[in-house]
């Protein structure tokens, strides 16, 4: 046995395949980690792993992005292959959708050929019995010389068979060592690469001649015609984001919950509470740490669980019904037309709706897209004009009662993102990529599931958002403290009184400094006291809605991007925040209205 | 009566086989042979508008135009 520092170096099992095939299904099977599960391409863009037991023994999976080769298109991919040089895995599991075996087969075909040991997964074998798709697995299995495994993950199916033959293979040959082409190649090569590829595929339909049968290829749910009809597709769009997002979100989480849980269980029950027990507190410093105007408890705590969790909640419910659906493929297809216009394609769709649920992952998903220049063009836009979910379910609860302002809010946000977007088409050098996108099957989502994702995304949230607001309101009594705070509001001021906005929401954008979702809830709050008029709060949203993102993200940015591309990020959006709010300004003054 | 034509000038509902990808590009030749388009697959045209939808196999693909005409089909009737 190897030791190390820091144990046992374990037998790596590798998880791969084409996109949307229940990679990250199966990885939650073996380790009991959970990775995110969605129905579209491109779910995974990072390599996770975990511990699993096989048969009494010990081993690493990882779980990895989905690819259509061993030579990547986008940055995604390019990660599966690099897994798969560094960590000579004793066991490769090739992961397929089983209907579509005919395509998937050549990348078996890729690994054995760089000598990688493969097991063949057959999975959505449900799916496949229903549309009468036949395969001979032994015979398959015989061809291929090596092991095949029919499973639906989903149910739970082919696991254990799984693992047995896990076992089998780490007791038995030797790790292979597999040899690869290097990530780039020269034209040549690629020519070579192109004629094998056609050649694997070709040895594929060979392999499967006689013991694969489509079944009845005509076969199709009438939600899946109805979701790429013109016209109505556009009005079950229009139906999935009113009913997911405008009463679930805006409504339920951002209208009753909060008021529930801000206006009744904080505002009645816990502050008054905890003023009497504070009160009891020798030291005032500490009285006003935990409970003053920005105590830990009173303003942190509050923010966090009062008004950010019942949407972040609600959204994160209403996006993984979306998610599992297999609803935004589609949406991507209908979008292509327009992102085209600035740029991008419709694989640019899923960053950017994801950015609606937090920017932070966001921009982890823009490893999907093929080119650089769409990669800096979807970061800067989810930076700029893409709110987060705490922040959209706190201005739509804010702005929801005048539709008006609502409306307008919802044009200015939607044109700076398109005058944006097509300013860095023309700056921005190179070109478009193609759009070309798998369109997964609707699938109903599992409750299970949903809630699962929910919750997985509630905690890493938090996790993340707890600390740092426990961090602002020390740095806030720290500032409030020393005075500091008091200059620095008062630097703010003369900008926030060019936007014709009164000088307590030069406080609410110093917060929103630390992140988006605390400055909206600030907003929130003084939206509340009443002490904003309808113009004035348009105008905050505006500015809010298009100024820096949450320091998460930020540092997100500089780690994708790096720290050139992102300081100009920065400064662009700084820019044109203050520039499309004070223009906005001065169109409401005009004497038109 | 067969007919060939590339697959950006074919209409919802049509079926066809591909002969051949006429192209040099190897991206797009590479984003076509992922998606399991190749020569002597058999194809149904979905959608043409916004941009093109085929069904290989079970799977259902999107395509822009720029990668559908790069693609020749033989039209096969009924
Ligand atoms: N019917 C059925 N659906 C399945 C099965 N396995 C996975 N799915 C669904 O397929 C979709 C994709 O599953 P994932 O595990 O996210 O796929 P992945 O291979 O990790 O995908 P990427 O991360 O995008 O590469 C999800 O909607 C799953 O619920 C199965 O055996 N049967
Ligand atoms: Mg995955």
């Amino acid at each position: 046995m190897l030791w190390q520092r820091g144990g046992i170096s374990l037998k790596a099992v590798v998880l791969v395949g084409n996109p949307n095939v229940g990679k990250s299904v199966l990885f939650y099977q073996l380790t009991g980690n959970y990775a995110t599960v969605s129905n579209y391409p491109g779910t995974t863009v990072e390599v996770a792993h975990g511990q699993a037991s096989v048969e009494g023994r010990q081993v690493r999976v990882y779980d990895s992005p989905g690819i259509y080769s061993l030579l990547p298109l986008s940055e995604d991919e390019a990660l599966t292959k690099r897994l798969l040089l560094e960590k000579s895995p004793s066991v490769v599991v090739h992961v397929v959708d089983a209907k579509n075996l005919p395509r998937m087969l050549p990348l078996t075909l890729e690994l054995q050929a760089c000598g990688f040991p493969v097991i063949l997964v057959l999975n959505m074998m449900d799916e496949a019995k229903k549309l009468g798709v036949k395969i001979r697995r032994e015979e398959l299995s015989s061809r291929l010389g090596i092991a095949v495994v029919e499973a639906a993950f989903v149910h739970g199916w082919g696991v254990d068979v799984l693992r047995r033959e896990i076992a089998k293979q780490l007791n038995g040959r030797l790790t292979a060592r597999p040899f690869c082409r290097p990530a780039t190649m020269p034209e040549q090569e690629q020519q070579v690469f192109i004629a094998s590829a056609l050649q694997r595929r070709r040895a594929a339909e060979k392999i499967l001649e006689g013991i694969y049968s489509y079944g009845d290829l005509r076969r199709g749910a009438w939600l899946d015609r109805l979701t790429l009809h013109p016209v109505l597709g556009l009005l079950f769009s229009i139906a999935v984001v009113y009913a997911g997002f405008y009463l679930l979100v805006g409504r339920l989480g951002a209208g009753i919950l909060v008021d529930l849980f801000e206006g009744v269980l904080f505002a009645e029950i816990i502050i008054p509470w905890l003023t009497v027990w504070v009160a009891y507190l020798p030291w005032p410093s500490v009285r006003e740490l935990l409970a003053g105007d920005f105590g830990i408890l009173t303003m942190g705590f509050r923010y966090a669980f009062g008004i950010i969790m019942p949407m972040v909640g609600t959204f994160f419910f209403a996006f993984a019904f979306l998610e599992d659906s297999g609803y935004l493929p589609r949406l991507a297809y209908w979008a292509d037309g327009l992102l085209r216009k600035i740029g991008l394609n419709g694989r640019a769709i899923i960053p950017l709706t994801l950015g609606f649920g937090c920017g932070t992952m966001a921009v982890v998903a823009t490893r999907t897209l093929e080119s650089k220049r769409e990669r800096i063009a979807a970061t800067f836009l989810l930076a700029l004009a893409i709110p987060c979910s705490a922040q959209l379910g706190l201005l739509l609860a804010m702005l929801s009662a005048t539709p008006f302002l609502l409306l307008v809010w919802c044009l200015v946000v939607f044109s700076v993102f398109i005058i944006a977007g097509s300013l860095l088409n023309i700056l921005l050098p190179g070109k478009r990529a193609a759009f070309f996108m798998e369109l997964p099957p609707l699938r109903m989502p599992k409750p299970g599931a949903i809630l699962q994702k929910t919750l997985a995304r509630m905690r890493w949230y938090f996790m993340e958002v707890v600390p740092v607001f426990i961090f602002i309101s020390i740095l806030l009594w720290l500032l409030a403290g020393t005075g500091l705070l008091g200059s620095l509001v008062a630097a703010l001021v003369p900008l926030v009184g060019m936007l014709g906005l009164p000088p307590e929401v030069s406080l609410i954008f110093l917060y929103g400094f630390f992140r988006r979702d605390y400055g909206a809830a600030g907003l929130f709050l003084l939206y509340r006291s009443e002490s904003l008029s309808g113009e004035q709060m348009l105008v905050a949203a505006v500015a809010l809605t298009l100024f820096l993102p949450c320091l998460a993200q930020l540092t997100m940015m500089v780690r994708e991007r790096g720290v050139p591309v992102a300081a100009a990020i920065i400064f662009l959006v700084t820019m044109t925040a203050f520039a499309a709010a004070f223009l906005l300004r001065l169109a409401l003054a005009l004497p038109v209205w | 009566m067969q007919k060939i034509v590339s697959l950006d000038g074919c209409s919802a509902g049509e079926t066809g086989k591909i002969v051949a990808l006429a192209t040099g590009n190897y991206t797009i030749l590479r984003k076509l042979l992922s998606m399991g388009l190749v020569p002597g697959v058999q194809i149904r045209v979905i959608r043409c508008r916004p941009s093109i939808v085929v069904q290989v196999g079970h799977s259902k693909v999107a395509l822009e135009e720029c990668l559908a005409a790069q693609i020749t089909l033989v039209r096969i009737d009924g």
